[in-house]
């Protein structure tokens, strides 16, 4: 019993600090428009995507042999290409991240990695 | 409710993307000895993806909430960068909801998706839809977990391939909303993001590369937007 308690009080403060890292920026109002200077609205304007590649690029990363056996990268290349082929053809965001997970998955147990 | 209703059909891809996920979530911690009530309550409570694979190894190693908060909320601390983008979106309409509403679901996905829509929405909308878009997403989390602890390890002991396929969800959910960004101004945020983020993780750990190279490249984009914009 003293281990599960334990174990549901770090899953709450857990929950607790996630919730206050989301909540904190938001308790100060932005500034209106006409108070922001061009670099700022720029900056914001550039996060988007900053922010999407940053996260691809680190979810990416532990799939990547960083030394020998580069055709570790072949289910990798097909699940991106896979991925694009899939948004050239149903566009949206869903579909072609299946079709995308699902060809590397195929490739994966083809190639025995 | 027009504004929450399209939220939560904007979410659907947010949906497929996370049912999966926390499938495997959810059959990793019925893995590592953790109950299933155990296992569902971390995804509603904390509702962070990566960090909850942290959680639960740590959870099953002993550790104390002394060690597992830090750990957690350092890997959740990139989140603190969030907020203001999307408030500031959200912000030119009306605002009726208390902030906890546009707070609890503010994870990777949703902030990344939040971005690339809300600007088509209606001002007015804006509050509800992105509330919408908050909860499909977390109750796709919570239902994705619960099927993993109950069924997910006989499911994927018949199916190698689609074991394979839910670790590439992730990056692929990402790369297809990468390639639904097409203007112009998002080409230099994007590469500078990509090359600081790669050197930064032959070094340091993601959960310091990822809010480094978001930084690195929205300064690049307002530099450069700045001299030809």
């Amino acid at each position: 019993m003293v281990d599960i308690d334990a174990k549901i009080i770090s899953i709450l403060t857990c929950g607790a600090g996630t919730l206050l890292l989301r909540l904190i920026p938001l308790w100060k109002q932005p500034h209106s428009h006409a108070n922001h200077t061009g670099f700022v609205n720029r900056l914001y304007g550039g996060v988007g995507a900053a922010a999407v590649t940053s996260l691809l690029v680190a979810v990416l990363w532990p799939m990547i042999p960083l030394s020998g056996e580069l055709q570790r990268l072949v289910p990798m290349a097909g699940g991106v290409l896979a991925t694009w082929g899939g948004q050239r053809m149903f566009g949206g965001i869903a579909l072609p991240a299946l079709f995308g997970s699902a060809t590397y998955g195929i490739l994966i147990s083809m190639s025995g990695f | 409710m027009t504004g929450f209703r399209t939220g939560l059909k904007d979410s659907l891809p947010i949906m497929a993307g996370y049912v999966p996920i926390a499938f495997a979530f959810g059959v990793a911690a019925v893995q590592a000895g953790l109950s299933p009530i155990l296992t569902t309550m971390i995804s509603a409570v904390v509702f962070a993806g990566g960090s909850q694979f942290v959680l639960i190894s740590l959870l099953a190693a002993g550790g104390s909430v002394l060690t597992v908060a830090p750990t957690v909320l350092l890997l959740n601390a990139r989140h603190l960068l969030y907020g203001r983008p999307i408030l500031k979106l959200i912000g030119t309409g009306e605002r009726t909801l208390p902030l906890f509403f546009l707070a609890f679901g503010l994870t990777d996905e949703v902030f990344a998706t939040a971005l690339t829509k809300l600007e088509g929405i209606e001002p007015n909308h804006r509050e509800h839809w992105y509330v919408g878009l908050q909860l499909g997403a977390y109750l796709s989390w919570i239902a994705g977990t619960t099927l993993g602890c109950l069924i997910g390890s006989e499911v994927l002991s018949h199916f190698p391939a689609l074991s394979a396929g839910l670790s590439f969800v992730l990056p692929a959910f990402f790369f297809s909303l990468l390639l639904t960004m097409k203007r112009r101004s998002a080409y230099i945020p994007a590469i500078v993001a990509a090359i600081v983020t790669a050197g930064l993780l032959l070094r340091v750990s993601a959960s310091i590369a990822i809010p480094l190279g978001l930084v690195a490249g929205a300064i690049a984009g307002a530099v450069h937007g700045g001299q030809h914009g």
